[in-house]
């Protein structure tokens, strides 16, 4: 059974001593995390909206109004609740599989 | 009922994401720029010298040439959002070549609760770009330089990296009061130099930070450290 322990949420604070800090990518996107920005990632994570256009960061007030998105409220609750529909990279980096 | 619970677990885990990331243990990696001169064999740049038709190559390219320098009041947003660690740390450029890097550095002197990180490996122009870039260089800004080996030897992965450049600057950074880091990545080429490295920067009051990796590639893997310098999951980090 895939099991995610996300690095982002801070549960990781308690297992590593430190939250996996959110990315900020040159195209202007936020993503959960730098291991996220890839070229090679960019279509799959697009299926979940974080390469919207309205979520680049010039087009919002404060990183607070992308985080707060449901966009982003979708992804945090997959990768906390549902890790089976996580991405293939959390997988690998967070989760239980190699 | 089930629904409010799944609804709620949601909140909670929104909720806890948020005050995670704005919290002091959170590091936000920033990618300042699209732009380095460098050729790491692990870079994600030695992407651009595939053949035109590569798919990886493709899919980079198009990434690159999307990419601009990091506006100033989008960073300042990122800046006002959180009170962690805040990291240049490019996954494919230099935040030195950001290219109003020295703007980079009065927002930082403007936040001196905050902390910033510059992680750079690539050399700028001469000792003059540095001598001005540490004139606006706050107390709450650090520059961690990626120095594999000594001059000798860093260029040995740091490919068209001034090495001696890089040194110099560090150095300069020191007797100017700045917060210097030196990384150093351990590949086969330099194990040899770890303690004269090690007592270096002693010597200088550098804080050092040896890096035993697990990142290998075909390019890389003649020059991987052997195994008691090498990372077998995730890298590892020591400090002095």
């Amino acid at each position: 059974m895939m099991k995610l322990n996300p690095e982002c949420m801070p549960s990781n604070k308690e297992r590593k001593g430190y939250i996996r800090g959110f990315a900020y990518t040159s195209q202007g996107y936020i993503l959960p995390c730098c291991w996220l920005d890839s070229a090679r990632l960019v279509e799959e994570l697009s299926k979940y909206g974080l390469f919207d256009n309205e979520l680049k960061l010039e087009n919002n007030k404060s990183v607070n109004d992308i985080l707060s998105s449901e966009q982003w409220k979708k992804f945090i609750e997959i990768i906390n609740s549902d890790p089976d529909n996580a991405p293939e990279q959390c997988k690998r980096k967070c989760g239980n599989v190699s | 009922m089930h629904q409010n619970n799944v609804n709620g677990n949601a909140a909670m885990f929104h909720n806890d994401y948020l005050q995670g990331q704005q919290s002091i243990h959170s590091n936000p990696n920033i990618e300042l720029t699209y732009r380095c001169p460098l050729q790491c064999p692990q870079c994600f740049r030695v992407l651009l010298q595939l053949p035109d038709d590569d798919p990886k190559k493709i899919e980079f390219k198009e990434k690159v040439n999307t990419s601009y320098d990091m506006p100033i009041e989008d960073l300042q947003k990122v800046v006002e959002f959180t009170d962690g660690l805040i990291s240049f740390c490019g996954q494919f450029s230099d935040p030195v070549y950001h290219a109003n890097f020295f703007d980079v550095l009065d927002l930082c002197a403007k936040y001196p609760s905050k902390k910033f990180m510059i992680h750079t490996s690539a050399h700028q122009k001469n000792i003059e770009w540095y001598k001005q870039a540490y004139s606006k260089t706050s107390k709450n800004v650090t520059w961690k330089f990626g120095l594999d080996g000594l001059i000798d030897t860093s260029p040995m992965y740091r490919i068209n990296q001034n090495s001696k450049l890089i040194w110099d600057a560090m150095l300069l950074g020191k007797d100017l009061g700045v917060n210097v880091h030196w990384q150093y990545i351990v590949f086969k080429f330099n194990e040899h130099q770890i303690e004269e490295a090690r007592s270096l920067a002693k010597k200088y009051n550098i804080y050092f930070n040896l890096i035993y990796t697990d990142r290998v590639t075909p390019k890389t893997k003649e020059i991987q450290a052997s195994d008691q310098y090498r990372s077998k999951s995730n890298t590892k980090e020591f400090h002095d």
